[in-house]
């Protein structure tokens, strides 16, 4: 308790421990109970399981969550097929233009969600050209041959690749080079050591990325809803559905809740394997990795050919999408597009023209509030529950992780069935159906990850700057605005970016709370493109996605990309203590 | 100037500093001496005001300050690793707690440009980000840092540990010429007995949280206390059972049960030849040679008597591995401790402890 006074002594902590107590309490405790009672409590206030009988008999609320799951199992497979073997051909082996491919495989870090959905039922849709092209071999095909859970599984396998680039990459990069060098003077051949020295060493990151993957496999939204169509239900979808009526919204409870404790167990198991640690070397001069040639030329051959076309189908609908958006609807229908038909009259209409730029402004605008809100409340926040270890900020850090570890799709449908009538934690205010709504799911989802990158850039800070600072004559507020504020200014520049950057085209949130004329860019990409044929609407949102894949190439460039490049961040510290780096590492990420 | 009295610090159920009692006089260079985990940073920190005692109080010049916030203290301090702020250049660093005072901008330059030169850093580092100096210079901001608010204490904890040897050897001159010139009352931690040895006007050896010896470099060297201090601060031999019976029964050394007898490691000689009077000769083997320049250490095996180490001057004479020698010492060099630790017969150095 005496630590919690002299945190409360603070005036700057203090209010900061007020206005945080009452965020969490409204938005991220109540909304959660409020799930729970739609689930749990009936109408009369009494106990209730009727909303779990309900949705087992219904026989789409049964089949969603089968395929849900199925989903996710699959996924769990594919997508560590695809991604482990990209990273090879990438980091690990020999294989020429592997920066190009490593590129092409990029793609997926700067174009994704419904972005990518929206995308790839451009290329692969009724009037697509991969579509045509088939079509002209086997004219029988049915144009929406591209549907269901096929078409799902493939667009989300690819998609989901992007951990392996990030996080596997760096893991690989780890390894100790005189591991492979010892194996293979032991007569080890490529294969065995693949299996026996690298694989082994990568097993915890693998087993992390497989979780994610298998919870975003089970919380799709965007990629199901498009195109899995009637043919292949899932959760996500079904629980929009349900809470877009009043009599519907228990099930749609029953099935959020459903998804938060599959996923509360699943990161319960991820953050055990996280504890396990990561073991690269155990050598105290470790060699840095290089690439290894492949000896068997048969396999070269196999392994350089599939590295290519998995590249094609990377780069297809990315590189299509900035050719489309050009062109016109026309142009794009009938497939033949010249030189004459390349036209700007896209980007003008959609900079100039209010109805363009309109969908962009307020995906800006959203962007831009929750990235500073986050910061400004996550820097005060992070830094108190940093350096006081007490029961009050230790439930603060627990509350706070809420949004961490349940999916979007709960939250918003908490946010809804709170707000939907006048509630005394927001001054009586009806929220639901209001353009705040949206801003505040969406500070609340990315509370998590500023905080925990925040907190951890404060913990690289060493303890004795601060007390070197205060022996100087410096008070707290003094000390955290000229000493630590600077310190972890990187940091907090990389974490806002990643924030502003990832709302852009955020439609899982979106397509819950969305005010409906202050519609964000997610929403209009996913109507413009859901439709049988291009439309003008549909040229436009190729301008988006064009000009999202620039802002989020940029965000990737500034936060991860001058890495390799770039000197150590300076440091006055001579021994071990150094200062955190200054961009995210990928283990808080995850 | 300063004083602990029963200062105690707690943490949790773990007790870092019992029953602390210790007193600094005006302008005197005092240094905490002792291993890892002996309390002497915690001291140091409590006098800082950077850890609250959980009992017992301290003074500085007659003011209690034992509840004085850090920043109202206006004390120096240069820290192990310097704690210089990254963000900030040269200039920025120095003149911080000015700036904090808010002092005139003339003022501050004025300042900074002084201290500058008085600790032997260059006006063009001023500008520069610290992370671009060297290890010294960093240290010669750190020190500047905390003289420039003319503080009427300076805390120093181990600043001289992250620098290569030479330059070890540099600074701890110029550090003591800088306390000499302010006049400022120091207290300095460290674990090196060297530093301690030759900067302190006085020293505390610390050990488990306690005090075991407070004296000057010659007292603490030459009259260890107690069986730690012999053991922390120099080289010594400790005799093995059978040739301490000898001494005993010889003569040199007090009947005593339950003791442990030691003889320093440059009071053993390797003897040419000449007997001397009242010296005890051992006979012996050489089984391992390390030449210092100025020095060379043996380790000589003599059978029953145990193997002793002995520094010898380098004076022409060289030994090799296999050489037959014999060492020899005098009963007066030996030092006999207690099983609780504590001198029982100290017959060391008697001369030179009443000459100092």
């Amino acid at each position: 308790m005496a630590s919690v006074r002299r945190m409360l002594r603070n005036p700057l902590f203090f209010v900061v421990t007020l206005v945080m107590g009452w965020f969490i309490i409204a938005f991220l405790v109540m909304p959660n109970v409020s799930v729970l009672q739609a689930v749990f409590v009936d109408r009369t206030g009494s106990p209730s399981f009727r909303a779990v009988e309900r949705l087992l008999d219904s026989h789409r609320a049964v089949d969603a969550l089968r395929n849900s799951f199925l989903l996710a199992a699959v996924l769990s497979v594919t997508v560590n097929v695809l991604g482990i073997f990209i990273v090879l051909a990438t980091r690990f082996y020999a294989i020429r233009g592997a920066r190009l491919l490593w590129l092409g495989y990029a793609t997926t870090l700067i174009y994704s969600g419904i972005v990518m959905v929206s995308g790839y039922r451009t290329v692969y849709g009724p009037t697509g050209v991969v579509t045509r092209i088939i079509r002209s071999v086997i004219p029988g095909l049915d144009p929406n041959w591209f549907t269901g859970a096929g078409a799902v599984i493939f667009v989300l396998t690819i998609s989901s690749t992007g951990y392996h680039l990030l996080f596997l990459s760096t893991a690989m990069s780890r390894i100790d080079l005189q591991t492979v060098e010892a194996a293979r003077l032991m007569g080890a051949s490529d294969w065995r050591i693949l299996r026996s020295v690298v694989m082994p060493v990568l097993k915890p990151i693998v087993y992390a990325i497989t979780i994610l993957t298998f919870l975003a496999g089970l919380s799709a939204l965007a990629a199901p809803q498009i195109l899995g169509r009637g043919d292949f239900a899932t959760i996500a979808p079904m629980i929009l559905t349900f809470a877009n009526s009043p009599t519907s919204r228990d099930l749609a409870a029953t099935l959020a809740i459903v998804l938060g404790l599959s996923t509360i167990a699943l990161l319960t198991i991820f953050n055990r394997l996280e504890r396990n640690g990561l073991y690269f070397s155990v050598s105290k001069v470790s060699a840095h990795l290089t690439k290894q040639p492949i000896h068997n030329r048969a396999a070269n051959v196999a392994v350089h050919a599939t590295a290519y076309l998995v590249f094609v189908v990377y780069v297809l609908p990315p590189a299509l999408i900035v050719l489309y958006s050009f062109t016109d609807a026309k142009a794009i229908n009938s497939g033949k597009i010249s030189w004459g038909s390349v036209t700007f009259d896209n980007y003008l209409e959609v900079l100039t023209q209010e109805r363009g730029y309109r969908p962009f402004l307020i995906s800006m605008g959203y962007g831009a509030v929750t990235a500073v809100a986050v910061l400004i409340a996550m820097l005060v926040t992070a830094r108190m529950i940093q350096r006081y270890r007490n029961p009050l900020t230790a439930a603060m850090e627990y509350l706070l992780h809420l949004p961490w570890i349940l999916p979007s799709t709960m939250i918003a449908l908490g946010m809804i069935l709170t707000f939907d009538r006048p509630q005394p934690v927001v001054g009586w205010q009806v929220l639901t159906g209001t353009v705040a709504l949206l801003a505040v799911a969406y500070i609340s989802v990315k509370l998590p990850f500023t905080f925990r990158l925040l907190k951890a850039a404060f913990a690289g800070v060493p303890d004795n700057l601060e007390d070197a600072a205060t022996l100087l004559g410096a008070r707290p507020t003094y000390t955290f605005r000229k000493v630590l504020i600077p310190l972890v200014l990187p940091t907090a520049a990389a974490v806002s970016a990643l924030t502003f950057n990832s709302l852009l085209d955020e439609y899982d949130l979106a397509a819950f709370l969305a005010h409906p004329i202050y519609q964000p860019l997610g929403m209009v990409i996913k109507q413009a493109t859901s439709g049988e044929t291009v439309t003008d609407e549909t040229a436009h949102t190729f301008v988006y996605t064009t000009l999202l894949m620039l802002i989020a190439g940029l965000t990737m460039w500034l936060v991860y990309g001058r890495t390799g490049s770039r000197r150590p961040p300076p440091t006055a510290t001579p021994n071990r203590e150094r200062p955190r780096r200054a961009e995210p590492d990928p283990m808080e990420v995850l | 100037m300063i004083t602990y009295e029963n200062v105690e610090v707690r943490f949790g159920d773990v007790v870092a500093l019992p029953q602390f009692d210790l007193t600094v006089a005006e302008g005197e260079f005092f240094t905490l001496v002792g291993p890892s985990g002996c309390g002497k940073t915690t001291a140091l920190r409590v006098l800082a005001g950077l850890i609250t005692p959980s009992a017992g109080s301290l003074h500085v010049a007659g003011r209690d300050v034992t509840r004085m916030r850090s920043d109202q203290r206006q004390f120096g301090m240069v820290f192990q690793n310097y704690a210089l702020f990254p963000s900030m250049s040269v200039e920025e660093n120095i003149a911080f707690g000015l700036r904090v005072q808010r002092l005139p901008k003339t003022q501050i330059v004025d300042a900074v440009a002084a201290i500058t030169e008085q600790v032997g850093l260059a006006p063009e580092h001023l500008p520069r980000n610290v992370a671009e100096l060297s290890g010294g210079q960093q240290q010669r901001v750190a020190i500047a840092r905390a003289l420039v608010l003319r503080p009427k204490i300076l805390l120093l904890d181990e600043p001289l540990s992250n620098l290569d040897a030479q330059l070890r050897q540099q600074l701890r001159g110029q550090l003591k010429d800088l306390q000499r010139h302010f006049g400022i009352t120091t207290l300095f931690v460290t674990h090196d007995q060297d530093e301690a040895l030759t900067m302190s006007d006085r020293i505390a050896v610390m050990n488990r949280g306690r005090i075991e010896q407070i004296g000057t470099p010659r007292e603490i060297y030459a009259q260890p206390a107690t069986e730690f201090v012999c053991n922390f601060i120099g080289a010594a031999n400790r005799l093995a059972p059978q040739l301490v019976e000898r001494l005993v029964a010889s003569g040199d050394v007090e009947p005593a049960d339950d003791t442990t007898t030691y003889l320093r490691t440059e009071k053993l000689s390797i003897l040419d030849g000449a007997k001397a009077d009242g010296v005890v000769e051992l006979p012996g083997t050489v089984t391992d040679t390390a030449y210092h320049g100025t020095t060379s250490t043996y380790v000589v095996d003599c059978g029953a008597a145990g193997t002793l180490r002995t520094v010898q001057p380098e004076d022409g004479r060289s030994y090799r591995i296999g050489d037959r020698v014999t060492v020899g010492f005098h009963g007066r060099d030996l030092l006999q401790y207690a099983a609780s630790g504590d001198i029982v017969t100290q017959r060391v150095g008697r001369d030179e402890a009443l000459s100092a």
